[in-house]
């Protein structure tokens, strides 16, 4: 039987959502490969994270982080759609590979950009309604990610889920507050306070969902993502926008408030993130039959193989500990 | 009057249905 490279060494990669669990080890470079380019990706989402956790946030740095988490996003495609179906062994469930998992973390990441933009959006007092509808897709993009998790093992992915659920309904929370605030503003008072009061409520289960987030074992933060100035901020913001609804109704407009807030008819035409496009640059020509027949595995490391001869020490992968991001003044979003 | 085609505020980067757009795809804001 032929020895050849691509299944000759035995690599060890530890998985993100794994959390006390010894590393998958595979005797497949595709394997390696495939870890290695998810891990780069991995690298861009951690990078925004550290950009997003800074005190003062300034506008280069609000660039840089969107550009990484798009980045990041067409990392993730590339190696899902057109890499990972090459492994030799099908991915392991709830792994770095798993196909669910790398859809979870580009719809992640791309919801994650959007926040940046929505963060953009407001500081720019853009109209109402374009807000309103980049939050209402965020808030829907943030539901997919959850989605896709929703067939695993709940000990495993139950920490995730708890952030991507409690970000849905942030953002719904977030859109119904825009669209109630623009509806004020078109003298629909009535809807207004309607939608403001929906709002509040999704805020309310927002804040359960951060508490529970907290309490929730599994791979994630120790944050707590309800008292970030970000989410407290926008509390303050949605309680001044009802109480204005409200009173202006019981002073000016004495619109009925109808039971059920109007359907969101808003199309987001501005803000939306996509994957930026990552291919896998070819093979180099320099890599030919002949380069590849001189490494003679068969002859030489192969009977060090056979005669269990290690030439190094094999060791316990250690985790690297990754120090919590801290509240600040003005970090707005949870990334990675 | 002689300034190079790609000087600053040249090329306004826009959406699909050619609005102008900043870095963050928002529409550009009046000044």
């Amino acid at each position: 039987m032929a020895i050849t490279l691509k299944t000759f060494f035995k690599f060890k990669w530890t998985q993100t959502l794994y959390v006390g669990k010894p590393p998958l080890v595979e005797d497949d470079a595709e394997f390696d490969f495939v870890n290695m380019g998810i891990n780069v990706a991995l690298w861009y989402t951690k990078h925004a994270a550290k950009l997003a956790a800074q005190p003062e946030l300034k506008m280069e740095d609000a660039k840089e982080i969107h550009s990484c988490l798009k980045k990041a996003a067409g990392m993730f495609k590339e190696f899902k759609d057109n890499q990972a179906g090459k492994l030799k062994n099908p991915p392991q469930k709830c792994s770095d590979l798993d196909p669910n998992v790398l859809e979870c973390y580009i719809m992640c990441c791309q919801a994650e950009a959007q926040e940046v933009t929505i963060a953009r959006a407001v500081e720019k007092k853009h109209k109402d309604s374009l807000i309103a509808a980049l939050a209402n897709e965020t808030s829907k993009y943030f539901q997919q990610a959850d989605h896709m998790l929703n067939s695993k093992d709940q000990i495993i992915v139950g920490k995730w889920r708890k952030y991507l659920q409690l970000k849905e309904k942030f953002y719904k929370s977030y859109a119904l507050c825009y669209y109630g605030s623009g509806l004020l503003s078109d003298e629909k008072c009535g809807d207004s306070v309607r939608c403001l009061m929906d709002s509040n409520q999704a805020f309310e289960e927002t804040d359960k969902l951060c508490k529970e987030y907290i309490t929730t074992k599994g791979a994630g933060s120790t944050i707590r993502p309800h008292e970030h100035a970000f989410y407290r901020n926008f509390q303050k913001d949605l309680q001044r926008k009802l109480k204005k609804s409200e009173s202006e109704n019981g002073f000016i407009y004495h619109h009925k408030i109808p039971p059920v807030a109007p359907n969101m008819s808003l199309q987001a035409t501005h803000g939306l993130v996509e994957p930026t496009p990552y291919t896998v640059p070819f093979l180099s020509s320099s890599w030919t039959k002949a380069v590849y027949a001189g490494f003679s595995i068969s002859k030489n490391v192969a009977q060090n193989k056979k005669s269990k001869v290690k030439t190094e020490k094999e060791g316990e992968i250690q985790n690297i500990k990754e120090p919590d991001i801290k509240v600040t003044k003005d970090n707005g979003c949870i990334v990675s | 009057p002689n300034a190079p085609s790609n000087a600053i505020g040249d090329s306004v980067p826009a959406n699909s249905e050619g609005v102008p757009v900043d870095e963050f795809g928002l529409p550009q804001l009046p000044a």
